[in-house]
């Protein structure tokens, strides 16, 4: 039988960022992320736009990677992140804006 | 208080959960079994025509979008009824009567058995379209913002002045009631108010117009926000407006129910759990195609946990992926902390809610004796 879903960590808390992380300036950050994308996938052109103190660091892909592949992709490089540089990173991906013309008419921009 | 409300069709359970109903597919999860879903909730397009002011979907923009054909919901369905889906509602982040495959849709899902509701603005819903549903349906829920014409359309289009959308929506939910008495339907027929605080001078206009209308019921609730705040939600002011929903409440009709779901509001947008147990009882699927575990992760933001596009791919091959449990994990897992990495009160609340107490022993799910309520196979 397949596994489902691993039910051990409801009282959990969620890891946070350590003492080093949260001592670095935010280019240092950045630039640490930067070289270990860069080890982890060489092959894909990704940046980071930013990454701040609590651990959540925001990324843009510019390659183009099927739907299939990208969410494995993603979470892949966030375990490297995690069991290389600190335990509280979350990758996100920048948002992207409501592309319907007519919603856009309240003016909403989807904020980060 | 209470989880229920008595309709003339019966039980009807909106400010809570069913899965006491579905305690098999509850101890398959436990046992640490994949399980299909019960319920998918979906859009078969991401367009619509209005432009609420409390529209999550301005949030929910995935990289791209593909449409969605006649054949691709065919096939869709035909892998619901093969891992289990006994319910889909059609809400999620499109205006679905807009979609070719509407009617070819919810007529194939009776075929199989599979349960169908539908949120609609019903602005497209004419009776050419409805009459062809409507047999078919459990539940149709309209939203309605406001109970004056001029607030329903400042609130739900361009502003004050264009009343013909409430007038064209109220014909066409008059004509919905007409044609339920008429051929003695089962279909259950609600209107919905998702209140904003600025909204709350329409809460009694609101409960009136569903008293007047005849429906079954007039559901109001919480508006979500996504975790940046970005529609500007603030949940301390609802507290203020608890008198005045007790007053509406207060005009139900033996006929005409209102509805408070108090559970969300006074939870003010903060859950008690951390981990995200609901989606695989109830997955959602965008309008643009893609299997995502919730609404709440269809932004680009969330791109690791986008799971695969039914169009491009079928959905038993995604459902059976490592990546589909990969991502159901992923949330169950110290690196998700619900209260912190997503929106407020997704659709998934209520369930994930209630199987987190149930894991931590706090408040046991146990099967229910009674007779199902009404829409049982939509949690």
């Amino acid at each position: 039988m397949k596994k489902g879903v691993n039910l051990s960590f409801a009282n959990i808390d969620s890891p946070s960022t350590g003492v080093l992380w949260v001592n670095m300036t935010n280019d240092k950050r950045v630039s640490l992320l930067e070289s270990s994308i860069q080890l982890f996938s060489p092959q894909i052109d990704l940046n980071v736009v930013e990454a701040h103190e609590s651990g959540q660091v925001s990324i843009h892909i510019n390659s183009v990677i099927e739907i299939n592949d990208r969410g494995e992709f993603l979470l892949n490089l966030e375990e490297y992140l995690k069991s290389t540089i600190d335990i509280g990173i979350n990758i996100w991906h920048e948002p992207i804006g409501d592309k319907s013309s007519l919603r856009n008419l309240r003016g909403i921009e989807v904020l980060s | 208080m209470s989880d229920s409300v008595m309709t003339n069709d019966g039980e009807l359970i909106l400010d809570s959960h069913k899965l006491s109903y579905h305690m098999g597919r509850v101890k398959a999860w436990e046992a640490g079994e994949r399980i299909g879903p019960v319920t998918v909730d979906m859009s078969l397009t991401r367009a619509c025509g209005a432009m609420c002011s409390f529209c999550y979907a301005m949030m929910q923009e995935p990289q791209e979008r593909r449409g969605i054909k006649t054949d691709h919901i065919l096939h869709l369905l035909d892998d619901f009824a093969e891992v289990g889906v006994k319910g889909v509602s059609l809400v999620s982040d499109g205006e679905s009567t807009l979609s070719k495959a509407y009617v070819p849709f919810v007529q194939h899902a009776a075929s199989l058995g599979i349960n169908i509701g539908n949120a609609t603005n019903g602005w497209e819903w004419g009776p050419e379209k409805s009459e062809q549903v409507l047999p078919h349906m459990s539940w149709i829920r309209f939203t309605v913002a406001a109970g004056t014409p001029e607030r329903y359309a400042e609130i739900m289009y361009k502003g004050p002045e264009h009343t013909e959308v409430f007038d064209k929506a109220m014909k066409n939910i008059r004509h919905a009631v007409a044609y339920k008495k008429k051929h003695n339907l089962s279909v259950t027929l609600g209107i919905q108010m998702v209140l904003m605080p600025e909204f709350e001078d329409e809460i009694i206009p609101f409960a009136k117009l569903g008293v007047e209308l005849g429906v079954d019921y007039a559901v109001i609730k919480h508006c979500s926000d996504d975790e940046y705040q970005t529609l500007g939600i603030d949940y301390s002011k609802y507290e203020a407006m608890y008198e005045l929903l007790d007053q509406a409440e207060a005009l139900s009709t033996s006929k005409t129910k209102i509805i408070v779901k108090w559970d969300k509001i006074k939870d003010k947008g903060k859950p008690s759990y951390k981990r995200f147990y609901g989606p695989p009882f109830l997955l959602q699927i965008s309008g643009s195609g893609l299997v995502a575990p919730s609404g709440m992760f269809f932004n680009a933001r969330y791109s690791k946990l986008h799971i695969g596009n039914f169009t491009n791919e079928r959905f038993i091959d995604i459902y059976n992926s490592d990546r589909y449990w990969r991502a159901m994990n992923y949330l169950a897992s110290p690196s998700f902390d619900a209260q912190t990495m997503m929106g407020t009160l997704p659709i998934q609340h209520y369930v994930s809610s209630a199987l987190d107490n149930h894991i931590k022993g706090i408040k046991k799910i146990t099967e229910s004796k009674k007779q199902s309520p009404l829409h049982v196979n939509f949690l």
